[in-house]
């Protein structure tokens, strides 16, 4: 059975994983897991991302994605380095999911998810309403590994 | 006919239900099937109370993942047998078959059958190595598991 | 009041994670994740491994430590390479953990884990038959509790 919400999540659910850079510049890698609860009234993702060298986390979030009575998709999103936040579905073409909302010190937070092939593209970008003092842009690129033994495996 | 770990996904979820335990008494089941190991791995947590929750009559954890050789076994843990391997035994579609014994000697056979869209028909016994001779058709714990549903409002 | 496993193993509880040599030179990151399951009658030991740069899998993992009548460790493990196996512990130091047991092929698993330091330690090896080669290379990893995030100052936006 499936729901307007697993609808546009099915072919994300799973674990992701891959290169990410924050706006800080600092690059890790980045795992990202996607689940369905409660027979896909809620989609859950957790996203870790750890540094290379040391395996050190230095990013971590959880977001639940719901529908809103609009249809429209409504994230309640917790991020370490950031705090609780609600994003809002902001209009987008069609195979991409933006969303934006403020986050607690005065940013604007917005994040983008785009299915391409086997990729998942993630970029967030936070703002400040005040010209200039936009962070970069944060880009990852992840792929799924639970469809196939990696490249890695022996 | 040989399983894949794809094969169960579909379970990925939580289950109860109340059925009967191998001894006769009522008891309340919930079992969470999660996707593990990337996704390789089918893990699951059961869990058989009395309709109270107030005794956990019997607790399993297992990951069910393939061998190298590419056959399916699982390996877990039992608040009653301690741990285990199971074999997962050739069936139909839509049925996962386990059996094994444990470090004791007693044999286990634990089978999940979706015989319906958002059903599983769960069975399990086990038997003490020196009750060898007992029939497979002994008692044993049955229950209909349903998906755990949210509650919604009963509509006009 | 803490099981007799958790006495002992409750301070390994979390996620681990750091570098990792495999006995064919590979190089990789490895993660651990221990959790207490039933009240601490048991620990299940998650494992996974990552090329560290794209995060492909190398290796995957699952175990259950718990104790047998004797108060040893016997850990039954399945990981990917190597299949299923019952591991029981090996008489070492009070700080070390040490099992072994059989594996598919004739072949013999020896692992060795230690906590110094909020360090974790592992090696292990597979050789063949009865009499485990000692010269056999081993897979090495030194992990550190992936604990709350240190963030230092001017790293947060």
């Amino acid at each position: 059975m499936t729901t307007p919400l697993l609808s546009r999540f099915q072919p994300m659910l799973g674990f992701w994983r891959g290169p990410n850079e924050l706006e800080t510049g600092r690059r890790g890698l980045m795992e990202m897991h996607f689940q369905s609860h409660f027979e896909g009234e809620v989609v859950q993702l957790d996203a870790h991302t750890w540094d290379i060298a040391t395996g050190e986390t230095f990013s971590a979030g959880t977001g639940l994605f719901a529908l809103g009575p609009d249809g429209r998709i409504i994230e309640n999103l917790y991020v370490e380095r950031f705090g609780f936040c609600r994003l809002d579905e902001t209009e987008d073409e069609p195979d991409v999911l933006a969303l934006r909302g403020d986050l607690p010190d005065g940013f604007t937070m917005s994040v983008s998810l785009r299915l391409e092939a086997d990729e998942l593209l993630l970029t967030s970008q936070l703002k400040s309403g005040v010209v200039g003092m936009d962070l970069p842009r944060t880009v990852a690129r992840l792929r799924r590994y639970d469809r196939q033994r990696g490249e890695g495996a022996k | 006919m040989s399983r894949r770990v794809a094969d169960y996904l579909s379970w990925v979820g939580v289950w109860a239900g109340v059925g009967d335990t191998q001894a006769g008494q009522q008891t309340a089941i919930r079992t969470d099937f999660v996707a593990g190991l990337d996704g390789t791995s089918l893990q699951m947590h059961f869990e058989a109370w009395d309709t109270e929750f107030k005794t956990l009559y019997h607790g399993v954890r297992a990951v069910l993942a393939p061998a190298p050789s590419g056959v399916l076994r699982a390996l877990g843990y039992s608040t009653i047998h301690g741990p285990l391997i199971l074999e997962l035994t050739p069936d139909d579609e839509g049925v996962m078959a386990l059996a094994g014994d444990s470090r004791a000697n007693n044999h286990l056979s634990v089978t999940f059958v979706q015989d319906a869209p958002g059903e599983l028909l769960f069975t399990a016994f086990w038997r003490s190595a020196d009750k060898s001779a007992q029939a497979e058709d002994g008692p044993r714990m049955t229950c209909r598991l349903k998906p755990a549903t949210p509650w919604s409002p009963p509509r006009a | 009041m803490p099981t007799r496993l958790i006495k002992r193993f409750g301070d390994w509880l979390g996620t681990w994670r750091g570098t990792c040599e495999f006995s064919d030179g590979r190089a990789g990151l490895m993660q651990f994740r221990l959790t207490s399951v039933f009240n601490g009658e048991a620990i299940q030991v998650d494992t996974a491994s990552y090329i560290p740069e794209s995060g492909a899998p190398m290796t995957r993992g699952s175990g259950f430590f718990s104790l047998d009548r004797q108060g040893r460790v016997v850990n039954n493990i399945y990981a990917d390479y190597l299949g299923f196996a019952v591991l029981v512990e090996t008489p070492d130091d009070p700080e070390v953990l040490s099992l072994e047991g059989g594996l598919p092929g004739n072949m013999t698993l020896t692992v060795t884990m230690s906590v110094a330091n909020d360090l974790m330690t592992l090696s292990s090896r597979v050789g063949e038959g009865y009499k485990s080669a000692p010269g056999r290379p081993r897979t090495y990893t030194q992990m550190k509790r992936v604990g709350p995030i240190q963030r230092p100052k001017g790293d947060a936006p």
